[in-house]
């Protein structure tokens, strides 16, 4: 009996710990997707993105320690460098490579969710 | 330096969920094992090596996953505690290799054992004539039970008439490195003042260890320095 109660409160924990997993990775997936989205669209329509790309920079530096917890360090790294080469790109001014960056930014975004997210190929 | 620290903060973690999961089994040696109980504790040796090889890889990733296997292994010995057809499944059914004295070749073919594995384990057990053998079983777990014919089993206390021996009480440790261990005094039903006065000149910080039984018989072993 103690066993199974042990094994009941291991399942409770494991079953805590995706339900938290997924929803973290979600709710920072949609977030900074949504950001990003918001400055690519700005960037082509020449308005300022310094806001938003502050509000990303923000959101990415609460987001980095929660995904550490869950994803492939590496994976989340990637991210954390593609949002620093954005920054640098908007300083430089250089629309072009600014774009492409942004694109990048949204690929490993979208790595990060799927395999964090449940489906056959994940699970495969 | 911070990557050594991280490492050996990784390895603390995991030792800590490793040996909880293992504790949550059960206790087995290894060689008590079903196979399903070998498989699990193979797999958490490996998964545990997996976030203490590669720092990219979450700790948590690997504790989910020895949980998981922890859990698994609890609801299967569980259902194999209430189903007979799922114990089969998981480990097995013994099987009788010696009758009488006489090997069944069908039951070793069967097993895949090997005469010579036969008498290797036949050996294990102090039998060295299969005819000796009233019955030999192999375990699920791969030991060997014996059962000797009557005329070849070692005398016991009980065979030989007008012989009562005395009843068997396990010895419990009392002082243990010059500390008193009450529960066992409790269990005892004994008195502090007793086992002190019984030990006298010494004290009890000067035992290393005393233990006793049910029947008051008591065992001192001092501490080097007071001999």
């Amino acid at each position: 009996m103690k066993r199974l109660i042990a094994a009941a409160i291991l399942s409770a924990i494991v079953l805590s710990l995706a339900i938290i997993s997924s929803f973290t990775v979600k709710y920072y997936y949609n977030s900074l997707t949504d950001t990003i989205e918001v400055i690519e669209e700005k960037e082509q329509k020449k308005i300022s993105t310094d806001k938003e790309l502050t509000h990303l920079k923000n959101t990415w530096e609460k987001a980095q320690p929660m995904l550490m917890f869950f994803a492939n360090h590496d994976s989340v790294e990637e991210i954390g460098i593609s949002l620093n080469r954005l920054i640098a790109l908007h300083s430089a001014k250089d629309e072009g490579a600014f774009l492409a960056e942004t694109a990048v930014f949204k690929t490993l975004l979208g790595y990060l969710k799927d395999s964090e997210s449940l489906s056959a190929e994940s699970v495969f | 330096m911070i990557e050594l620290i991280i490492t050996i903060i990784r390895t603390a973690v995991v030792y800590i969920f490793v040996t909880l999961g293992i504790r949550l089994m059960g206790k087995r040696q290894i060689g008590d094992m079903q196979p399903n109980e070998l498989a699990v504790t193979l797999l958490i040796s490996e998964i545990a090596a997996i976030p203490l090889q590669d720092s990219s890889q979450p700790v948590l990733n690997g504790i989910v996953a020895i949980f998981m296997l922890v859990i698994i292994e609890i609801f299967i010995s569980v259902l194999a505690m209430k189903s007979p057809l799922i114990r089969k499944l998981m480990s097995g059914n013994s099987a009788v290799i010696i009758k009488n004295g006489v090997i069944d070749q069908k039951a070793m073919k069967k097993v895949r054992l090997t005469v010579i594995d036969l008498i290797e384990l036949l050996r294990g057990q102090g039998v060295f004539k299969i005819e000796n053998v009233a019955y030999a079983v192999l375990e699920v777990n791969g030991s060997l039970s014996v059962v000797e014919k009557s005329a070849f089993r070692p005398v016991q206390t009980g065979d030989i008439p007008k012989i009562s021996p005395e009843e068997a009480t396990l010895p419990l440790p009392i002082i243990s490195d010059g500390k008193l261990i009450m529960e066992a005094v409790k269990a005892l039903n004994a008195e502090q003042s007793e086992i002190m006065r019984r030990i006298s000149p010494a004290k009890i910080s000067d035992v290393f260890l005393l233990t006793m039984d049910k029947n008051g018989k008591m065992n001192v072993i001092l501490k080097e320095e007071n001999k």
